[in-house]
């Protein structure tokens, strides 16, 4: 067989006995238990007490603040390597962050001008 | 090294970029916005782009590479950046009037049209599966926001949803097929790909890999081109899209997928065509056939435009199923690709600018028969409409029939009989429901509840000037047809074949 098949097979393969590994895991090691008390249904079985149902609808500013959000956390990603190479990179490299900054800034001066960060 | 210099061969996208970001804060800056204004800017943005595009394509004589190889500088992609700048010209005059009469306020449509324009023109010259892939999203999340812009309009957001969930669909189904091709090749590069191929011994047979990623980059751009079975979008998406975002859509997101689909079968699998021609083959039958006939039954033009945009996608097709092997050079007639796709984008820019006149009291109203006593009122529209349907349908002395003849010689010349005997059938049954609106036209009285015509000069313009082209170039091609040629054989410079 070709040996780039024969890695995807492995890769395959181990993944299924991970994830059945850990389901035959869990029942094996788990303390059975035979009492059905409430918290046994819960979402979480410590920690913040679960209020409501997940299925409600959210309203649309928080989409705005996580697209916000993202923006200056590409910008971040872009920036961290640039700037550890910035010595070797030379001005180039100055002014086409510059260029990338500027464009991100216009974006978000037209997310504020839209009034994407105002919360009523 | 990255050279400064090479920032020249992306000039036109960059003037689109560069002003599309200049309307945009224009739009959110000022209080009061002046609509006229960022049409201008917006305009001016195209027209700097053409004018780049221009002396680009005088300073180019050899194809070549930029940014690394990322990028094709040649012929082929200069020639669908003037295709996108019409395009986007053509569907920015036509909403200027239109937008205002169905009462849409959205600053964000011209720097929206202009961010998609940038997306197409990087499509058209993408030498890599990447950035290919990445300025089709550029185009296509531009045009998912552009569909529903009418946020009011049900059909609107209907058109806007659909074609979000199949878009996005479809463009996993491309991402797979680069993955698929690169693994097999361990290049995305489009030259890379056929340089690979060239190689004796190489090829998709024996490849399943690159077998799998091929099928599935065939499926990705069907959806794309709205190539048969993957057209069923078509007609919703067109048809509740605002008009000037259909126009937008029929012409400059089909040039563009077009032109990717061209340079990637043209150029990374030219030498293989022969492994998945029947596939194509169906492909491109099944489109001619499912466009043309569903156009048949339509009572709505515009709905009728969208079967007629499948077929159309059908012709193109059909061309590409006659590329020979052995190399372009073999198959000069293959120009006529990039020529039909500028004569559909002009023709089909000039039919959606008379469409655009029929509103009622803000609503589209695009019923065939609404053309009724259109001649005895307005006579010139009546022609200008006429002419630009004719074309559509291939009659001479027309830039359509011309387009098509080119298409025809291509696909027989390639040796595809087969399949120039379907584009016949297609083309015949096409001439039957291109002649029903010009028949209600001349023939029908108004319909009772007429409303007068929404006529603008800026959709008027764009009326007249593509009707003008539509004949000129339907009889005077010669020069254009020797571009478009030359463009489409400048894609050979890259082929390993």
């Amino acid at each position: 067989m070709d040996p780039a098949w024969l890695s995807a097979l492995t890769f395959l393969g181990v993944a299924f006995v991970v994830a059945a590994g850990a389901l035959v895991g869990a029942r094996l090691l788990g303390v059975k238990s035979r009492v059905d008390v409430p918290t046994r249904r819960d979402t979480y079985e410590c920690g913040e007490e679960p209020e409501g149902v997940a299925w409600v609808r959210f309203h649309p500013r928080y989409y705005l603040v996580a697209l916000l959000f993202v923006l200056f956390d590409v910008e971040t990603v872009f920036i961290l390597p640039w700037a550890l190479n910035l010595d070797d990179l030379g001005l180039l490299a100055l002014v086409e962050m510059v260029v990338f900054v500027g464009i991100l800034l216009l974006g978000w001066a037209y997310a504020v001008r839209k009034g994407a960060i105002e919360w009523q | 090294m990255f050279d400064p210099g090479e920032l020249n061969f992306i000039g036109p996208e960059i003037a689109v970029f560069v002003f599309a970001l200049l309307v945009l804060v224009h739009d959110v800056m000022f209080k009061q916005r002046n609509a006229t204004i960022s049409m201008g800017v917006s305009l001016m943005g195209l027209a700097t782009a053409a004018v780049l595009n221009l002396l680009n394509m005088q300073a180019v004589d050899v194809p070549r590479e930029a940014f690394a190889g990322a990028m094709a500088v040649d012929g082929f992609g200069f020639f669908l950046n003037f295709i996108v700048l019409l395009a986007a010209a053509g569907a920015l005059l036509i909403s200027h009037d239109f937008l205002r009469r169905i009462d849409v306020d959205v600053p964000e449509f011209n720097p929206l049209v202009l961010f998609v324009a940038f997306g197409m023109m990087l499509m058209g010259s993408a030498n890599d599966l990447i950035l290919l892939f990445i300025s089709l999203e550029v185009m296509s999340l531009g045009v998912y926001v552009l569909c529903g812009i009418n946020r009011g309009e049900l059909a609107s957001a209907e058109a806007a949803l659909k074609y979000f969930v199949m878009g996005a669909f479809a463009s996993g189904f491309l991402l797979m097929g680069i993955a698929f091709v690169y693994g097999g090749i361990g290049s995305t590069r489009i030259s890379a790909v056929a340089q690979w191929f060239a190689i004796e011994g190489n090829g998709i047979a024996g490849n399943p890999l690159i077998g799998v990623g091929v099928a599935l980059l065939l499926v990705g751009f069907g959806f794309k081109v709205a190539a048969a079975p993957f057209h069923m979008w078509t007609p919703d998406v067109y048809q509740g899209a605002p008009t000037p975002v259909t126009a937008f859509m029929a012409t400059g997101v089909k040039a563009a997928a077009f032109a990717a689909l061209s340079r990637v079968l043209l150029v990374a699998l030219l030498g293989q065509n022969l492994e998945f021609h029947t596939a194509l083959w169906l492909i491109a039958a099944g489109t001619i056939l499912m466009g043309n006939i569903g156009a048949l039954v339509q009572d709505d033009l515009k709905r009728m435009l969208a079967y007629s945009s499948i077929g159309h996608a059908g012709y193109l097709l059909m061309a590409l199923v006659g590329a020979p092997a052995a190399g372009l050079a073999d198959n000069p007639r293959l120009g006529g690709i990039l020529f039909y796709l500028l004569a559909y984008t002009v023709m089909t820019v000039g039919a959606f600018a008379v469409l655009s006149f029929f509103t009622r009291d803000g609503v589209e109203d695009t019923r065939i028969s609404r053309l009724g006593g259109l001649a005895d009122r307005h006579p010139a529209v009546a022609l200008a409409l006429s002419i630009c349907l004719l074309s559509l349908a291939g009659v001479p002395p027309t830039m359509g029939f011309v387009g098509k003849f080119y298409l025809f010689a291509a696909a027989i010349e390639g040796g595809a009989i087969g399949i120039a005997v379907v584009g016949a059938i297609g083309g015949a049954i096409g001439i039957y429901y291109y002649l029903r609106p010009i028949v209600v036209m001349y023939m029908h009285p108004e319909p009772a509840d007429r409303v007068e015509l929404a006529m603008n000069p800026a959709a008027l313009g764009v009326l007249g000037v593509a009707t003008v082209a539509v004949l000129v170039f339907g009889l005077v091609p010669g020069s254009l047809i020797e571009v478009a040629q030359d463009s489409l054989l400048s894609l050979a410079a890259w082929g390993g074949v």
